[in-house]
């Protein structure tokens, strides 16, 4: 009963906070960077994100113990050598000009970000992520 | 040197090699995936706050600038 009544109630806030976040991406898509409009878009997140991790502050309190501990570390090795190749690569294309011809992540965002449908995912994408981390 | 399509394909390989390891975790069990690190950054106020951080300048880099 707990179960069911836990899915009928978290379906609705779901779907409900996704079209928000794609109505809200929609809306961002139309704003261009270095505009005062684009600023206030994304600042209002942001604002939001501090809100909430402001409202669970105290309830979130430092880590318990958990039995991952073992496999986390196992997994560290792959992780820190994926993200070691990342960061060097991102130099590399950051220290050479042009930025054409050596792209950096922000040039593919720009690239995503030229067209309505994908600003709109990438902004969707960001929203979920900020709430993955900003909602314990 | 390497041009703009032999750089596009360079991030494909990575992008695709980050997927790959965490279909690796994912399916093996054997080591942790992305989801299990943030879980555990998060666990702690000072890295919740970091990561948030984080996000807050990758949309702001992203889309306002």
């Amino acid at each position: 009963v707990t179960l069911i009544r836990r899915m009928t109630t978290a379906r609705p806030r779901a779907a409900v906070l996704a079209v928000g976040a794609v109505g809200y991406g929609v809306l961002v898509s139309f704003t261009h960077l270095f505009t005062a409009a684009a600023d206030v878009a994304t600042a209002c997140p942001l604002v939001v994100a501090v809100v909430l991790v402001g409202a669970t502050w105290r309830s979130h309190g430092p880590a318990t113990a958990t039995g991952g501990l073992p496999v986390a570390r196992r997994g560290s090795l792959v992780w820190v050598s994926v993200f070691v190749i990342l960061a060097a690569w991102e130099l590399y294309c950051y220290a050479n000009q042009p930025r054409v011809m050596h792209p950096t992540f922000s040039s593919l965002i720009d690239l995503l970000d030229r067209t309505h449908v994908g600003k709109t995912a990438a902004v969707v994408v960001w929203l979920a992520l900020g709430w993955f981390l900003a909602v314990p | 040197m390497i041009g703009r399509h032999g750089s596009l394909i360079v991030w494909a390989v990575l992008g695709a090699v980050v997927v790959a390891v965490q279909l690796a975790a994912v399916v093996s069990g054997r080591f942790a995936g992305v989801g299990e690190w943030v879980g555990r950054l998060t666990a702690r106020r000072v890295g919740r706050c970091l990561l948030v951080v984080a996000w807050m300048w990758l949309g702001w880099h992203a889309f306002a600038r």
